[in-house]
């Protein structure tokens, strides 16, 4: 009976120091990063010079298996035409993601990926929306040129950010 | 019994700490995951494949005929610094890279390594479609900052007994311990046979000379998720190999041994069950990794006899440093 509690001491102090405070500070954290290309059609505009839509980025992807996010942002957005008859847009773009202006500025659009427009970080914080899985994107623009197109869609693709534990 | 197989379940207890999520290794597809989780993965057995060939005697002396010892044996491998990264090249990966374009390797944690976000680099999985998520690697367990080192530990019980010619039959033996959520069992043989005796000049030195050989099958499975997903299990099998020419002295209820020899051990990490991704990909028993290692091995310790009981503190230089003691009785 003496060995057998010898033998449960050693055991026990082994599990203690393997199970106990495993982690560094704190529940251990991810970064994880995905794209929502979000789709916004502009219906009925031909020979117009501004437009303004709204659509709704599904980001519930981002929170599969994930417990809390720490942190949310979006990093950068990219912008491209599809089915559209011309070659460009040019002109001015204001994107709103959640009330928040994260762009305002100029820009071409084409049927092409533009370069990713970096969005400042105290600007695309998305953190409160986050949970709810979608995020509502506004989109005001200005054409140079009237628009070619009576049925064209926009793509936009915020790239998110996210830490979460 | 029960409790002693909790020890045996450390190991796979901080790959749960760990918080591998295998379905997300899985969305780069089994053979990505297979080369992913070899490197991650690779200190754990190969820590336990050279722990559990420590232990094995804490003399050179062997027992009179049908003399015995029994003895609880734990051992802790210490894990080198090295040991706590793995190299991550994007051209071993079909559909995992590092999220940074501008590199093309990058060292990543094991599963001894830091937890720390700054240490871990994204990696962007890819499905057949094209779709890319990237997320940061995994996480080490911790253990290092938890109890001040990195080490694997494991344990085991053995029984002695003497034979003719002063030879040491060593037998190590766990009948299958089965609960909800884990089976283990092991047996191995040992041999020690004490050389002095063959020696003429030898006969008459004043300390004891014997060799050793061993061997040991430990077999593990952890169910990863008992309630949820009864079929989802982690096997982990292990053999060693030990050959050792030991030599000691006893001096009053003290002995000092040493002995120099070799160490190998040959590992099977399988992960079984069926897991589905994200991307309703199915796999069945995805992971299947094989580690072998062989490592020269010196050791030195002491032995002491307290009321009875027998104490013993090893430390042996190998691949994986192990630090050994027992706790047992002898009738010699």
């Amino acid at each position: 009976m003496k060995n057998f509690k010898l033998v449960k001491t050693v055991i026990l102090l082994f599990a203690v120091l393997a199970f106990s405070n495993c982690e560094e500070n704190g529940a251990i954290q991810f970064v994880v990063k995905d794209s929502f290309p979000t789709p916004i059609a502009v219906l009925g505009l031909k020979g117009q010079s501004f437009y303004s839509k709204e659509g709704t980025a599904d980001i519930s992807g981002l929170l599969d298996n994930r417990t809390a996010f720490v942190e949310a942002n979006i990093e950068s957005v990219l912008l491209k035409l599809e089915n559209y008859d011309g070659t460009s847009i040019i002109g001015s773009i204001k994107l709103t993601a959640n009330e928040i202006v994260l762009l305002d500025e100029d820009v071409i659009l084409t049927s092409l990926d533009s370069d990713p427009i970096a969005i400042p970080e105290n600007l695309g914080g998305i953190l409160d929306a986050i949970n709810s899985g979608t995020l509502t994107i506004s989109l005001e623009g200005s054409t140079e040129q009237p628009i070619e197109d009576d049925d064209f869609i926009i793509v936009i693709t915020p790239m998110v950010t996210g830490t979460v534990e | 019994m029960k409790k002693i197989t909790i020890l045996v379940f450390v190991l796979f207890s901080m790959v749960s700490y760990a918080q591998i999520d295998l379905e997300s290794i899985l969305e780069g597809g089994v053979a990505d995951a297979q080369t992913f989780l070899k490197g991650y993965i690779e200190p754990a057995p190969t820590g336990f494949g050279y722990g559990v060939n420590g232990g094995w005697y804490t003399t050179a002396k062997t027992h009179k005929l049908f003399g015995f010892d029994i003895a609880v044996i734990a051992n802790l491998s210490m894990v080198p610094s090295s040991s706590e990264t793995f190299t991550f090249d994007n051209a071993d990966y079909q559909n995992i890279q590092l999220d940074d374009n501008s590199i093309s390797s990058a060292e990543l944690p094991t599963l001894f390594g830091s937890q720390k976000l700054a240490d871990r680099p994204l990696l962007e999985f890819s499905d057949d479609d094209g779709n890319t998520i990237s997320s940061s690697t995994l996480p080490g367990s911790g253990l290092e900052q938890a109890i001040g080192f990195n080490a694997v530990p494991s344990a085991m019980v053995q029984l002695g007994i003497g034979l003719w010619k002063n030879t040491d039959l060593k037998v190590r033996f766990v009948p299958k311990q089965s609960a909800p959520e884990y089976e283990f069992s092991t047996f191995g043989v040992g041999i020690q046979h004490d050389l002095k005796q063959w020696i003429p000049f030898v006969r008459r030195l004043p300390f004891d000379v014997s060799a050793l050989v061993a061997w040991n099958d430990v077999k593990s499975k952890a169910f990863l998720d008992v309630k949820n997903e009864p079929t989802q299990a982690l096997e982990f099998n292990t053999k060693t190999f030990l050959f050792q020419i030991l030599a000691s002295k006893k001096l009053s209820i003290l002995t000092l041994y040493g002995g120099i020899g070799s160490s190998s051990f040959d590992s099977d990490v399988n992960v079984i069950g069926t897991y589905i991704t994200s991307q309703d990909s199915e796999f069945i028993d995805p992971i299947s990794l094989n580690y072998t290692g062989s490592s020269f091995r010196a050791n030195a310790g002491f032995s002491i006899k307290v009321i009875g009981i027998n104490l013993s503190a090893d430390y042996t230089v190998q691949e994986f440093n192990t630090l050994s003691v027992t706790a047992g009785f002898s009738i010699r």
